[in-house]
């Protein structure tokens, strides 16, 4: 948070908001890169709007580990409200931004955008998620944020890999998790790009859904007994996933643990991620 | 001025000859003013301080000599393997060298730079000489020539007026047939066309059809017209038209011993070429223009399995213009000479390359990689064959400046030169795809059901360019003793950088798996493009001639800092294409030996030999780190000796003489890791002769051993590849020359 401006009668805040890890992907392309986006705020607490400034939107072209990426871009007068867990939430539909210089600007079909006010040692440390559905010149991207990069560790016996230490795969192909929270029905949906728990497994994009979550002092609790991930919309029942456990703490990040069984062995997968 | 101008290009062009049989060689100086064809001047400086081969007319003639190919192992260090197409033929130098995109050697035929590595291995009939300089040529020629440079001349009408026929006809259906017409309509005209045919019915057998490959059918035809309108002026237009076809590729699976691949293999090519000099002669300055025009139309359809599995098959089909103008201008001044030159060129190739996947392939590298991981929601494909449709438009651009300066004082000679080279390069790519696959769902019960259909539109397209720009400098000194000289070089030199088109059918492979939610391993940018190669040479040499000139000794001692050198990789995975990739440092030393012996007026011995040290200094990949590793597909030694004899006696009216000669090279190494090579190996062949004035007829043979042996090694879908080098041949060979007709 950066001022608080009282010299009118409305009570409003500016914020910066930092760089955010973040996944875009084509729907029809299936082109997916990984970037950093970065926000300014300013919320108006008296009449409920908040002009968001994003930077950094990329759209994903496919081959390439670099898209099209548009310059600054400002709403104005976005509605938000709190939610029953103090998130500023931000959603709404069909909206164009202002982009100086450009007349031809991409539709957010959907936009949300949730900020939740924390402070970390006395610091201000914002929780922050997006999700934004972007179409622009007949492509359709959805882009979600912020993602958690850190260190996975597959274990089967003395066996142990490490994908972000596999020297093979490239900076922008390393496995990156997001979480969706479902506040409402106390469930979130785990997300993890790159998902890669052995040597030879191919990179895949999974996705643990309905997994039960609480929240206390800041900090959500994720568990599962048991699930199946998903894959593209295909369920993968060849991996199934058990005793999954795992915290995040927005001033932190994501510690995650499950179990993964693939042809018959065990691999203990954990996950220790920051923002 | 201008007589002193001429006589000291001559008498350069003296220095350089090493094969000399008088009738066929400039060494004895005698050649008349007004029959000096002022081209090729450009080169002549250089190669009095370069390790230089030259191969005369009758070296040429005795050895069957068409084409690039047979000066292989002839001039040290330099190797030029026969395998797949005319298209995919490589030359390493010095340890230098790759199979793909850009040559390390440059070429002109009668001053006709050929722009296009794709388009070197050809037939040549006539030639009068072959001049092969090793070492950087980047000064004078620019990109592409850091091994060094290939000049081939053809027979003038200003030398010759007459015809010439030629027939050969050896094992395999192996026949080759020539005729040139020279004629001088006035002292100012002058025209020659040589038309060539070859065809050979392939040595190997294709075991699934039974059917030949390797076979080869073509024919070319060339027009030289030349024009002296002053004692000052030349101009000659040489222009040339090929078109040949080969069925291909006999690769032989490493597992089976075998060769048997179901789909269709051939290369066909037609080139067009034409190149007018122009030369103006002084009174102290000699300018000469070299413009050219090339069109090359080629396809190469693969088998790109190479077995008799349906996994897939590519075509690949090209249309590219190349233009270029070298115009420069040398003179001299007391001890004083003088280079200087602009040169640029423009290249422009449409590329259509779809890549036709078949059931095999749908089935093991797209459905079974898939299902292995989720047997539960096994996919099946709509079609058992569809085609990844990939496109390009490729395009260069290049300008060049450049300026040699050399000083002779007494005895030493030192020369400096520099040369500002920039490129721009582009390539626009587009690449669809419209197919689509089912996911089933297996019940319980084991059956399955739909669960859902993915359509699989892809349509990508985008665009590639950089731009490169060179200083490339060159010192050298020399110094004469009676019948030796000695000679120390330092120069820089590079070849371009650019984009490799087969990777992207393999980029689009993976943009397949992406939709059932793999991600990518290839980023398009970094996997198709490659960066310049540049290297730092450094040389020294003696040139000698002993026993009054009889005997000619040569040797050189080398060393080549070469950074990002340019090599031909397989990426990890189960992929058909090569990456062009940079490896870290590489250096590369030798030595290189030849000589030619007079022995008598009728024996002549001629040999080589070429030892090249050329390893990783630094370069890592995903598979390992190759550090201190040999760099592959270069050999390490090559070897040739030869002995001509011409009998005391006469047979019918004209003596006969024999040719017993060697050839070899290796130890070739086919992967950056050095696990797989092939040995050095020897090739023996001989030939006798019976020649007269205007009629010869020659009996040959090669690799009469019939020595096994590998010329190229490759993986492709895991599965490893070679090809075998050709077998025992043995011909006949019949040639009239018609004087002044």
């Amino acid at each position: 948070m950066t001022s608080c401006n009282t010299d009118s009668s409305d009570v409003v805040s500016d914020q910066n908001l930092g760089y955010c890890l973040t996944v875009s992907k084509d729907v029809d392309t299936r082109a997916q890169n990984v970037n950093r986006m970065s926000f300014s705020a300013q919320y108006n607490y008296t009449g409920n709007t908040v002009d968001l400034t994003v930077v950094g939107v990329e759209l994903p072209k496919a081959g390439s580990s670099t898209g099209l990426r548009f310059p600054k871009m400002t709403f104005s007068g976005l509605a938000w409200q709190y939610n029953q867990s103090a998130w500023k939430v931000t959603e709404v539909e069909d909206v164009k931004p202002v982009i100086n210089g450009m007349s031809e600007v991409p539709t957010f079909k959907k936009l949300k955008f949730m900020l939740l006010d924390a402070f970390n040692d006395g610091s201000y440390s914002p929780g922050i998620m997006y999700e934004f559905e972007v179409e622009h010149d007949g492509s359709v991207v959805e882009i979600v944020g912020c993602c958690m990069a850190g260190k996975t560790v597959s274990k089967a016996g003395d066996t142990s890999y490490v994908p972000e230490e596999d020297s093979s795969l490239a900076s922008n192909k390393k496995p990156i998790y997001w979480v969706d929270f479902d506040f409402k029905n106390s469930k979130a949906d785990i997300y993890i790009f790159n998902a890669k728990f052995l040597g030879g497994m191919p990179s895949l994009n999974m996705t643990f859904e309905g997994v039960d979550m609480s929240i206390a002092n800041g900090v959500v609790t994720l568990s599962s007994d048991g699930l199946t991930p998903m894959c593209e919309g295909v369920p993968f029942p060849s991996f199934p996933i058990t005793g999954l456990k795992g915290t995040v703490d927005y001033t932190e990040g994501m510690k995650l643990e499950f179990h993964c069984d693939f042809r018959g062995t065990d691999y203990t997968v954990n996950f220790d991620g920051k923002y | 001025m201008k007589v002193r101008i001429i006589l000291f290009v001559i008498m350069s062009a003296a220095a350089v000859t090493m094969d000399a049989e008088p009738a066929d060689s400039l060494r004895d100086g005698h050649r008349e003013l007004k029959e000096l064809e002022v081209v090729g001047v450009k080169q002549m400086p250089v190669a009095e301080l370069a390790a230089t081969t030259r191969i005369g007319a009758g070296m040429v003639r005795r050895y069957g000599i068409t084409g690039l190919k047979d000066v292989s192992e002839m001039a040290p260090n330099f190797y030029m393997p026969d395998y797949g197409s005319r298209m995919t033929s490589s030359i390493y130098v010095r340890g230098l060298g790759a199979r793909m995109d850009q040559p390390i050697i440059g070429l002109t035929v009668d001053n006709v730079p050929i722009l296009n590595k794709d388009a070197y291995d050809f037939d040549v009939a006539d030639i009068e000489s072959i001049e092969v300089l090793r070492g950087a040529q980047s000064l004078l020629n620019g990109r592409n020539t850091m091994g060094g440079q290939v000049n081939i001349r053809t027979i003038s009408p200003w030398n010759f007026t007459g015809w010439r026929v030629m027939a050969a006809y050896g094992r395999n259906n192996e026949f080759r047939a020539s005729a040139g017409w020279y004629h001088r309509f006035s002292p100012q005209w002058g025209s020659a066309v040589t038309a060539l045919y070859n065809m050979n019915d392939g040595y190997f057998k294709n075991e699934y059809n039974n059917g030949k490959v390797g076979t080869d059918r073509g024919g070319s035809v060339r027009w030289k017209l030349a024009w002296r309108p002053r004692s000052w002026a030349s101009v000659t237009n040489v222009a040339a038209i090929s078109h040949g076809r080969q069925s291909g590729y006999p690769y032989e699976s490493l597992s089976t011993g075998k060769i048997a691949y179901n789909d269709t293999c051939f290369y066909r090519r037609t080139t067009f070429s034409d190149g007018l000099t122009v030369a103006w002669v002084g009174k102290r300055v000699v300018v000469t223009s070299v413009t050219t025009a090339q069109y090359i139309d080629d396809n190469m359809t693969l088998d790109q399995d190479f077995l008799t599995d349906d996994y897939f098959a590519l075509t690949q089909r090209r249309k590219e213009w190349s233009f270029s103008e070298d115009l420069f201008t040398r003179g001299s001044r007391g001890g004083y000479d003088w280079l200087g030159g602009i040169f640029a060129f423009s290249k422009s190739s449409d590329m259509d390359a779809p890549v036709t996947f078949f059931d095999t392939g749908i089935t093991r590298l797209i459905e079974n990689h898939r299902n292995d991981m989720n047997p539960d929601y096994p996919i099946r494909w709509d079609e058992r064959s569809f085609v990844l449709g990939s496109d390009f438009k490729q395009k260069s651009r290049g300008f060049a400046l450049y300026h040699e300066s050399t000083y002779n004082l007494q005895r030493w000679t030192f020369q400096f030169g520099l040369r500002w080279d920039s490129e721009w390069v582009g390539l626009d790519h587009h690449s669809q795809c419209n197919t689509g696959y089912e996911t089933l769902q297996r019940g319980d019960d084991g059956n399955l059901t739909p669960y859902r259909h993915t359509p699989l539109k892809i349509n990508d397209s985008g665009s590639l360019h950089d731009n490169y720009m060179e200083l490339l400098p060159r010192i050298a000194v020399a110094y004469r003793l009676p019948d030796m000289k000695l000679y120390a070089t330092v120069s820089k030199a590079y070849k371009a950088g650019g984009y490799n088109t087969q990777m992207f059918s393999d980029v689009l492979q993976q943009r397949i798996m992406q939709y059932m939610g793999m991600s990518m391993t290839y980023d398009l940018g970094e996997i198709v493009s490659y960066k310049p190669e540049k290297s730092w040479n450094y040389e020294i040499g003696v040139k000698s001639s002993w026993l009054n000139g009889r005997l000619m000794a040569d040797a050189a001692l080398f060393f080549i800092d070469c950074s990002d050198q340019q090599l031909t990789m397989f990426p990890p995975g189960m992929t058909t294409g090569r990456i062009m990739t940079n490896a870290g440092r590489t250096h590369s030393k030798g030595v290189e030996l030849s000589a030619t012996w007079h022995a008598t007026d009728d024996i002549i011995f001629r040999t080589s030999y070429g030892y090249t040290n050329a390893r990783f200094r630094k370069f890592a990949d995903t598979s390992g780190d190759y550090k201190g590793k040999r760099l592959p597909y270069a050999p390490a030694q090559t070897f040739f000796a030869g002995l001509n004899w011409t009998m005391p006696f006469e047979i019918a009216g004209a003596r006969p003489s024999v040719n017993v000669n060697i050839r070899g090279a290796g130890n070739i190494y086919w992967n950056e890791a050095n696990t797989v090579r092939q040995l050095f190996y020897a090739l023996l062949g001989a030939s006798a002769a019976l020649e007269k004035d205007n009629w010869s007829v020659r009996l040959w043979g090669e690799n009469l051993t019939s020595t096994r042996y590998d010329t190229f090694y490759f993986v492709s879908i895991g599965n490893a590849f070679v090809q075998r080098g050709l077998p025992w041949r043995v011909g006949a060979s019949l040639r009239f020359v018609f004087d002044g007709m």
